[in-house]
C-alpha cells in the first residue's frame, strides 16, 4: 500500500485536550481507489468475509494508485514549525553548551533543528563515533567545567552502546543528560528497521537503576515540563545523569499551537546541609581529638569547595586523604595521617569508606581487618545517603559509624568549620599547630621520598611510569595545564582546581578516553593545555573518539601508557594461577585474553588515521622528552597529540 | 484505583464560580436558561430521576451536598440558575444536557428537591455544639 | 565477605547428602553406592604390566568411599543460621514481627518462636498486602518501623500495592522476602524494586547482618519508606556452626542525622515570610513527632500566618485559631508568600486542573505571588516509573526550592524570622493575627451549618456519623484514628478537635484501595501497649478488599473500633462513570454499572465470622448512639470491635 503521509492527524494521536474533538472527526480518509477495493472486499452483513485474490481490474487499480497521488488528496510533503523545533527552544533555556551524539534515525529531527534552527551554537553539536564515547565525553566536560552536556542517542541500540557511559555518570554523580529518540507510535514505525531498531515501550527501563529520573513525555508542553524537571533532578545533590525520551512523531509533527506552549522556569534546588546539632558535635569530636583524619570523597563541586575543604583542614590542622581535585595534593595536609593511628575519622561523601577503614586480603581465603584503632570515632558526611537504590552495589559495603550525617558536605562545610572555630580556644590552637607543623614536615619529607624513589628504574626501557612522569611534569609546569585523564598523582602539583577531574566511576575501561578529551573541549576556552596519561587497554576500547577530537578541533595531548596488554587482568591471572599452583607464562606469548601483543598496536599510527598527531613506539626513555615537545607544540597550535610511549606494567 | 482527590474545600450554600477568561462563550442568541420558569414539574418523576441520573451521588439522597463532590441545594434558588448550572456547569460537575435530561426532566428534579425538607437549625443539635 | 572455608563436603558426603535428601528434593534414581562406584570407575590411571590399571591415589580413595558403607543422613541441625538471623534481628529496635507464614521462611519462623522466645511478638496475618498495611499504619502511629517477613515470590506478588502506598506516603518499613525451594528468583527483589527505596541480596551469613542493619538505616531515614532484603532460605537452614558465627560480626546501627535547609535560602524564606501582607503556610507530610507539631505552632504563632493542613499527616492543630484549613482556597488566592512543608504535589498546590473534558489548568496564585518549598520527599526518592502517581503531576517552579527535612530545618527557619520580626514586620503580623483569629469561629460555625444538613436522614449522612463518633471519643482519656476514609468527607478534620500529633495519620500514599483497614489495625497495633482506644472508619470497597484483616485485630487483641462506610458500591468510580455519561450526553442512568454491591454484603457478619464483636447495619441514625457505646465498651474490655453502618455516598 501507497504510504503517503497519513491522513490520522498525528496531532490527534498524541494531542493536548483541545485537538480531541478535531481529531475524532478527522478519521482515516481512504484513497479513492483503495476505497473501491474495500469496498468490492467487504462481506456482507452475517457473513463470514471471504478472504478472495483479487480481480485483474483491483489488480489494475492498485497499481495505478501505487504510482499516482490520488487526484483528492494533497500529500504533505513539508512542515512549518516542527516539533523539535520547540525541544530545542525548551533546551536553549537550560544553557547547554554542547550536545553530543552518534547520529539515529529516530532523534533526527532533534538534530535538524538544533543544527539549521537552532544554529548549531549553545549548544554546538559534536559528531561521535560511538555512544560510549559520547556520553563519556558528556562526562568529561561536566567534571572540568561544572555544566552537564546534552548526549542524544536511540532506543535500544544506541542506549545499549551507551550503557557503561551512563553508569559512569552514575557511580561519579555525574549530572550528563541524556535525550533518546523512540518511536511511541506504531503506526509511524517503518517495516523492519524502526520496530526493531528504534522502538522500546519503555526506553528508560535499560538504563533505570543508573538513572536519577527519566521521562517519557507525550505532548510537546509535557516535553517543555519534564526537560526542565529533569535538569533540576540531575543538578539535585546527590547529582546524577537523567533521562528523556524524545519520541520521533512528536518531534517530526507540526506544533499544534505555539501560543499555547509554555516553557517553565527553572529553580535549581538547594543543597541539604547537615542537621546544626550533628554539625556540633561532630566539631566537638574534631577539635578534641588527638589525630584527626579527613577522607575527601567527591567533596567539591567547584573552586569554593576547595577553598571550603582546605580551610576545614587548616582549621583543625588535620590531614586529608583524598579529595581529587577538592584538595591540592602539595598542601602540607595533604595525604598525611593514618587511618591506623586516628582517634576520629570523618568521610566526606567517602564512597570507599570501608576500604579505607578496613584492610581487604584477596587470597583464597578473603577477609576484611578493621584497621582502625579502639575507641576511634567515625563521622560521616554524605549525601549519597539520601539517594540510592537496588541492584547495582555502587553503595559499597556498609560501614558502622560513630555519627552519621546525611546532608552535601560543601553545603555543611561554612557551618561545620564555624563551629570548629567557636571550640578552638588559644590553648588549643597552638597544640593544632603543633600538630600542623609535624603534619607538614612528614609531608614534605614524603614527597621527597615519592622523589627519591623516582630514580629506580629511571632509565629502564620499557619506560618507567615516574620517569614519564616527571618529564612531562617538567614540560608542562610553565604552562597553563590541566590533567583531564590520570596525572602524575603527587609528582604533579594538583594546586588548582582545575588541574585535575579525578573521579571514581563505573569500574568500567574504555571511559578514560572520551572522559578527556570532554574534559579538554570545556578548557578549550580557557586555551589550556590539557594532558592525560592514556593507558593502551582503554583506548582501544573507542578509538573513534580521537576522531571527534581532531575534527572539533580539541586541543590535547595523550601520552600513552603502554604496557601491552589489560594488566590488571594480567595480574589476576598471575594470582589465579599461583593460587592453582600452575603457573602462567607472561613473559613469552603472553596469557590469552590479557596480552595486547602480535602484533603491537601502532598507536602513533592509529592517531594519525583519525587525522591527529602520533607519534612511537618508543621504548626508550632518552626519546620522550624530545617527542614531548613536538607533541606539544602541535597541542599548542589546537591539535591531538598521541605518543605512544611504551611503559612498565605499573 | 481511586485516587485521591486533593480538592479544594468549597464551604457554605452557593456553587464556587470559577468561570476563567478561557470559558467557551455561548452563541449570541441562545442564552442557556435566561427567563425560564419552572414548567409544572412532577415530584415523583422528580425523585426517580435525582435517583437515576446520579444527582444523589454528588449531593447526598436529601440533597444535603457534601463538601468535596457537590453543594447542598436545600436554600431556595431561581431554576433559571438551576437550568443552566446542568446545561453549562462550572466547576467540575458533569454536564446534563437535553439529550439526556429534557427542560422537564429537569423541572422535575426541581420540584423534588423543592419537596425535601430544609436543614434544622445546627444550635438546636446537641452533639454538633 | 568472608568466603566459607574450602569445601570439607568430600564426594562422599555429597553422594551421602543426595541419597539422604532424594525423598525431599524428588530425585528419582538416585545411585546406590555401589552404582555410584560402579558409575565413577575411573578411565584413567597407568597401565600396568599385568594389563590392569594401577590407580591413582584419587581414584583409590574415592573407590573406597563408594563402596564403603555411607555415613547415615544427619537428620538434625543443632545451630541452624536462622538462630543467627533472629540474632541479627534483636540488635535492632522492632516492636514486633508481621507475617502471612511461608515455607521459603520456615527456618527463619521456627528460629523466631524456638529460639528467640517469640520476641518481639509474631503477628499473624492473612494475606501480604495486610501485612504490609499493617505495618504501614503502624510505622505512620508509631514512627518505627515494622519487620515484616514475606513468603518468597508469591508472597512478595500479594504485597505490592501495599508497599507502593508505604512508598509514596513514606512510610519506614523493612521487608525480608525468602528465596526457597519453590518459591525463587534470581531477582526477587525487581518484583517492587521501583517502589522501595533500597534492597539487596545476601548470600552468605555476614552479608545478611550487615544488610538487615543497613536496611533498618536506609528504611527509618529521612525520606523514609520500605526497604526490601530477600533472605537465602539454604542459608537459614544449614548448620552454622558457632565457631563460625562468632566471627560475624553485626554492625552497630547509629542514628543518621536529616539534612536541614541550607542556611543561607533558609534566612532568604525567612525574609520573604516575614516582610509578607499575606503569608501562608502550608503542611503536607510535614509532622513526624509532637515535636515537630509543636515547632510548627511555634513557627505560625511567630509569624502570625494561617496553616492550610493538607493532610497527608496531622501537622497542626485543628481548632487551634490559626489553623484555616476550612478557609483554604481564598487563603491561598490572596497569600503574597506562600511556604509549603513537605508538599506531595508542589504542582496541584500553585495550580487547578480541574476533571472536565476541556481541562485548562489555571493557576491559584495571584500575580507575583512567591513559594517556597521545603522538603526532602519530593525530590528525595525519584523512582521515575511510578513518578506520575506518586508525587509528581505537572512541573511546577518554587520561587525558592530548599531541600532538608522538614522537621530538622523548623527550629532554623523559627530563628531566622524572629531575626525579621520587628518594626512594620510585626504590627503587621499582629493586625493579620488578630483578623485570622476573629474568622476563626465563622469557618466553624460555618462547617456545623453544613453538618445539620441531612441531619436525620437514611441512609446517615456523613456528618451525623462523624459527628455521633466524636460525641464518645472525645470522652476518652486517650484516643487515635488510625484511617478516615476519604468517603468521609473530611468531616472529622473539621468538627473533630484534633491535639497531638498521632491523632490522625493520614491516608493512602499511592492512591491504592485497600489500604484502610489494615492502616487501621496496624495503627491499632502500635497504640496497644498504651491501651489507646483507636477508630478506623474504612469505605465498604476498600473493606472488601482485606476483609480477613480484622480477624489479626482479634488474635491480638487490640484496641481497634472499625466502622464500615457502607455506602453501597464503589462511589468513586460511580462517580466517575456518571461523569463521563454526562461528557457523552448518554446513559447516564448506567452511572452504577460494575461498580455496586448489589446484593450488599452483611459486614457485620463477616466481622462476626472472623471472631469479632459486631453489630449492624445500622440505617437509623438514632440507633447510632447506642451502638458505637456499646462497641466502645468491648474495645475498653480488650477486644476489637466493629460496626456496620448504611450511609450517604459521601
Amino acid at each position: 500500500m501507497a504510504k503517503g503521509k497519513s491522513r490520522v492527524d498525528r496531532r490527534g494521536f498524541l494531542k493536548g485536550a483541545a485537538a480531541g474533538a478535531a481529531a475524532g472527526a478527522a478519521a482515516m480518509v481512504t484513497p479513492p481507489a483503495m476505497a473501491a477495493i474495500d469496498a468490492a472486499a467487504q462481506p456482507d452483513a452475517g457473513q463470514r468475509p471471504v478472504v478472495s485474490p483479487m480481480t485483474p481490474e483491483q489488480g489494475a487499480r492498485l497499481q495505478a494508485a501505487e504510482r499516482e497521488a490520488p487526484a483528492a488528496e494533497p500529500q504533505t510533503f513539508t512542515v512549518e514549525d516542527a516539533g523539535s523545533d520547540f525541544m530545542v527552544d525548551v533546551f536553549k533555556t537550560l544553557g547547554f553548551d554542547y550536545v553530543i551524539a552518534n547520529p539515529a534515525s529516530s532523534p533526527r529531527g532533534l538534530q535538524e533543528s538544533f543544527v539549521t534552527y537552532g544554529g548549531n551554537k549553545s549548544p554546538e553539536w559534536l559528531t561521535c563515533c560511538h555512544e560510549e564515547a559520547a556520553v563519556n565525553i558528556a562526562n568529561g566536560y561536566y567534571l572540568a567545567s561544572g555544566k552537564p552536556a546534552l548526549m542524544v542517542t536511540f532506543a535500544p541500540a544506541g542506549l545499549q552502546h551507551a550503557m557503561m557511559g551512563i553508569f559512569d555518570s552514575y557511580c561519579g554523580h555525574i549530572p550528563t543528560y541524556i535525550v533518546c529518540g523512540d518511536y511511541l507510535d506504531a503506526n509511524e514505525r517503518r517495516p523492519g528497521t524502526d520496530w526493531a531498531g528504534h522502538s522500546v515501550l519503555d526506553p528508560a527501563a535499560l538504563v533505570r537503576d543508573s538513572v536519577k529520573w527519566d521521562d517519557t513525555p507525550v505532548s510537546l508542553q509535557h516535553f517543555a515540563e519534564s526537560a526542565v524537571r529533569a535538569y533540576k533532578m540531575a543538578m539535585t545533590e546527590p547529582r546524577g545523569p537523567v533521562f528523556l525520551v524524545a519520541d520521533a512523531t512528536l518531534q517530526e509533527s507540526p506544533v499544534p499551537n505555539r501560543k499555547a506552549l509554555h516553557i517553565p522556569k527553572l529553580t535549581l534546588t538547594r543543597p541539604p546541609a547537615g542537621d546544626s546539632g550533628a554539625v556540633a558535635e561532630a566539631a566537638k569530636m574534631l577539635v578534641a581529638a588527638e589525630n584527626p583524619v579527613i577522607l575527601a570523597g567527591d567533596v567539591a563541586h567547584d573552586e569554593e569547595g576547595m577553598r571550603l575543604l582546605v580551610e576545614l583542614a587548616e582549621t583543625l590542622q588535620a590531614p586529608v586523604q583524598g579529595g581529587g581535585r577538592g584538595m591540592p595534593n602539595r598542601h602540607p595536609l595533604s595525604g598525611g595521617g593514618n587511618v591506623r593511628n586516628a582517634d576520629v575519622i570523618i568521610g566526606l561523601n567517602e564512597v570507599r569508606f570501608y576500604g579505607l577503614l578496613h584492610r581487604f586480603k584477596d587470597q583464597q581465603v578473603r577477609g576484611a581487618t578493621l584497621l582502625t584503632r579502639p575507641g576511634a570515632k567515625v563521622i560521616s558526611i554524605s549525601s549519597f545517603d539520601l539517594y540510592m537504590k537496588g541492584n547495582y552495589q555502587n553503595v559499597d559495603r556498609y560501614t558502622e559509624v560513630d555519627l552519621a550525617i546525611a546532608a552535601d558536605p560543601q553545603a555543611t562545610l561554612p557551618a561545620l568549620i564555624e563551629a570548629c572555630k567557636k571550640l578552638i580556644t588559644t590553648e588549643r590552637r597552638s597544640a593544632l599547630d603543633e600538630r600542623g607543623k609535624r603534619l607538614a614536615a612528614a609531608s614534605a619529607q614524603t614527597l621527597e621520598r615519592i622523589h627519591a624513589d623516582c630514580v629506580n628504574g629511571w632509565d629502564s626501557s620499557p619506560i618507567s611510569l615516574e620517569r614519564l612522569a616527571l618529564e612531562t611534569w617538567d614540560v608542562i609546569k610553565h604552562k597553563d595545564w590541566a590533567a583531564v585523564g590520570a596525572g602524575g598523582g603527587r609528582l604533579w602539583n594538583n594546586d588548582k582546581f582545575y588541574r585535575t577531574q579525578e573521579r571514581v566511576v563505573g569500574g568500567g575501561v574504555g571511559g578514560d578516553l572520551p572522559m578527556a578529551i570532554g574534559g579538554a573541549l570545556a578548557h578549550k576556552k580557557d586555551g589550556r593545555l590539557c594532558v592525560a596519561l592514556q593507558n593502551d587497554g582503554d583506548m582501544l576500547y573507542v578509538p573513534s573518539a580521537l576522531w571527534t577530537a581532531t575534527h572539533h578541533r580539541i586541543p590535547l595531548l595523550l601520552i600513552m601508557r603502554n604496557n601491552r596488554a589489560y594488566h590488571q587482568e594480567v595480574m589476576h591471572l598471575q594470582r589465579m594461577s599461583t593460587r592453582r599452583q600452575r603457573g602462567i607464562d607472561t613473559a613469552g606469548a603472553g596469557f590469552p585474553g590479557t596480552t595486547i601483543l602480535d602484533p603491537n598496536v601502532d598507536f602513533g599510527q592509529l592517531a594519525r588515521s583519525m587525522g591527529a598527531y602520533g607519534e612511537g613506539p618508543i621504548e626508550n626513555p632518552k626519546d620522550f622528552r624530545p617527542a614531548l615537545l613536538r607533541a606539544i607544540e602541535r597541542v599548542e597550535k589546537g591539535e591531538v597529540a598521541v605518543i605512544d610511549t611504551v611503559t612498565q606494567p605499573r | 484505583m481511586i485516587k485521591q482527590w486533593a480538592f479544594v474545600l468549597c464551604m457554605g450554600a452557593g456553587l464556587a464560580a470559577t468561570a476563567s477568561a478561557q470559558d467557551p462563550k455561548p452563541v449570541v442568541g441562545q442564552v442557556i436558561g435566561a427567563g425560564a420558569k419552572a414548567p409544572g414539574g412532577d415530584v415523583e418523576k422528580g425523585k426517580t430521576l435525582y435517583r437515576t441520573s446520579g444527582c444523589y451521588e454528588c449531593h447526598g439522597t436529601v440533597a444535603q451536598g457534601s463538601p468535596r463532590t457537590g453543594p447542598m441545594l436545600l436554600t431556595p434558588r431561581p431554576f433559571e440558575g438551576f437550568l443552566r448550572q446542568l446545561r453549562r456547569p462550572s466547576a467540575e460537575m458533569p454536564p446534563y444536557l437535553e439529550k439526556v435530561l429534557s427542560d422537564q426532566q429537569v423541572a422535575d428534579i426541581f420540584a423534588f428537591i423543592q419537596t425535601l425538607p430544609k436543614p434544622v437549625d445546627y444550635k438546636t443539635i446537641k452533639i454538633l455544639q | 565477605m568472608s568466603k566459607p572455608q574450602p569445601s570439607k563436603i568430600k564426594r562422599r558426603r555429597f553422594l551421602t547428602g543426595v541419597l539422604g535428601a532424594a525423598p525431599a528434593l524428588g530425585l528419582a534414581g538416585a545411585l546406590a553406592p555401589g552404582e555410584a562406584a560402579a558409575a565413577q570407575a575411573p578411565a584413567g590411571g597407568a597401565q600396568q604390566a599385568d594389563g590392569s590399571q594401577k590407580k591413582s591415589i584419587p581414584e583409590r580413595s574415592l573407590e573406597s568411599a563408594e563402596t564403603a558403607p555411607p555415613d547415615p543422613p544427619r537428620q538434625t541441625v543443632s545451630n541452624p543460621g536462622s538462630d543467627f538471623m533472629v540474632d541479627v534481628i534483636k540488635t535492632l529496635d522492632f516492636e514486633y514481627i508481621a507475617a502471612v507464614p511461608g515455607s521459603s521462611f520456615r527456618g527463619f519462623q521456627e528460629s523466631w518462636v524456638n529460639y528467640g522466645g517469640n520476641k518481639p511478638e509474631w503477628i499473624t496475618c492473612l494475606h501480604e498486602d495486610s501485612s504490609v498495611g499493617i505495618a504501614d499504619g503502624y510505622a505512620k502511629m508509631s514512627g518505627k518501623p515494622l519487620l515484616v517477613m514475606i513468603h518468597g515470590v508469591v508472597g512478595l506478588q500479594h504485597a505490592p500495592m501495599a508497599i507502593y502506598n508505604a512508598f509514596s506516603d513514606h512510610a519506614p518499613i523493612v521487608m525480608i522476602a525468602g528465596n526457597q525451594l519453590g518459591h525463587s528468583a534470581h531477582d526477587q527483589a525487581i518484583i517492587v524494586r521501583d517502589i522501595t527505596k533500597w534492597d539487596d541480596q545476601p548470600s552468605t551469613m555476614q552479608g545478611f547482618a550487615e544488610s538487615m542493619v543497613r536496611a533498618y538505616d536506609i528504611a527509618t531515614s529521612p525520606p523514609a519508606a520500605p526497604v526490601l532484603i530477600v533472605a537465602n532460605g539454604e542459608l537459614m537452614e544449614q548448620e552454622l556452626p558457632l565457631s563460625e558465627r562468632a566471627k560475624i560480626r553485626i554492625p552497630k546501627l547509629k542514628e543518621r542525622s536529616a539534612p536541614m535547609g541550607d542556611s543561607g535560602a533558609v534566612r532568604e524564606a525567612a525574609k520573604w515570610l516575614a516582610a509578607a501582607e499575606n503569608p501562608v503556610i502550608i503542611a503536607d507530610r510535614y509532622c513526624r513527632t509532637q515535636a515537630g507539631m509543636d515547632a510548627l505552632v511555634t513557627l505560625a504563632e511567630t509569624l502570625q500566618a494561617p496553616v492550610l493542613d493538607r493532610g497527608s499527616r496531622l501537622n497542626f492543630p485543628n481548632r487551634h485559631p490559626l489553623c484555616h484549613t476550612l478557609g483554604g482556597g481564598p487563603a491561598v488566592r490572596q497569600a503574597d508568600v506562600i511556604l509549603v512543608l513537605e508538599p506531595t504535589d508542589i504542582f496541584r498546590e500553585m495550580y487547578a486542573d480541574p476533571d472536565v473534558a476541556d481541562p485548562r489548568v489555571t493557576s491559584k496564585l495571584k500575580p507575583g505571588a512567591k513559594v517556597i518549598s521545603l522538603g526532602l520527599g519530593s525530590t528525595g526518592i525519584t523512582k521515575s516509573n511510578f513518578y506520575p502517581n506518586t508525587y509528581m503531576s505537572g512541573y511546577s517552579t518554587p520561587d525558592l526550592d530548599i531541600r532538608g527535612d522538614g522537621e530538622a530545618t523548623l527550629p532554623l527557619l523559627i530563628e531566622a524570622i524572629h531575626i525579621e520580626m520587628n518594626g512594620s514586620n510585626k504590627t503587621r503580623a499582629s493586625a493579620r493575627g488578630q483578623k485570622l483569629v476573629e474568622a476563626g469561629p465563622r469557618l466553624l460555625e460555618n462547617a456545623r451549618r453544613a453538618a445539620a444538613a441531612g441531619w436525620d436522614a437514611s441512609p446517615i449522612t456523613t456528618p451525623r456519623l462523624s459527628m455521633e463518633v466524636w460525641d464518645q471519643l472525645k470522652n476518652e482519656p486517650d484516643w487515635a484514628a488510625g484511617a478516615l476514609s476519604a468517603g468521609l468527607s473530611a468531616w472529622p478534620w473539621r468538627l473533630w478537635d484534633f491535639k497531638r500529633r498521632y491523632q490522625h495519620i493520614g491516608g493512602q500514599g499511592g492512591g491504592g484501595l485497600g489500604y484502610s483497614a489494615p492502616a487501621a489495625v496496624g495503627a491499632a497495633l502500635a497504640n496497644k501497649a498504651a491501651n489507646r482506644l483507636t477508630v478506623g472508619i474504612v469505605g465498604d470497597g476498600d473493606y472488601n478488599m482485606q476483609p480477613a484483616v480484622i480477624w489479626t485485630a482479634v488474635r491480638h487483641k487490640l484496641p481497634l473500633l472499625m466502622i464500615v462506610h457502607n455506602n453501597g458500591g464503589y462511589y468513586q468510580e460511580i462517580m466517575h462513570l456518571q461523569r463521563m455519561a454526562g461528557q457523552r450526553s448518554r446513559g447516564i442512568e448506567n452511572g452504577g454499572f460494575g461498580c455496586t454491591f448489589d446484593p450488599t454484603p452483611n459486614y457485620a457478619k463477616v466481622a462476626q465470622g472472623y471472631g469479632c464483636y459486631a453489630e449492624g447495619p445500622i440505617s437509623d441514625p438514632k440507633e447510632l448512639a447506642p451502638a458505637i457505646k456499646r462497641a466502645i465498651a468491648v474495645v475498653k474490655k480488650g477486644e476489637p470491635a466493629f460496626l456496620d453502618v448504611v450511609m450517604q455516598a459521601r
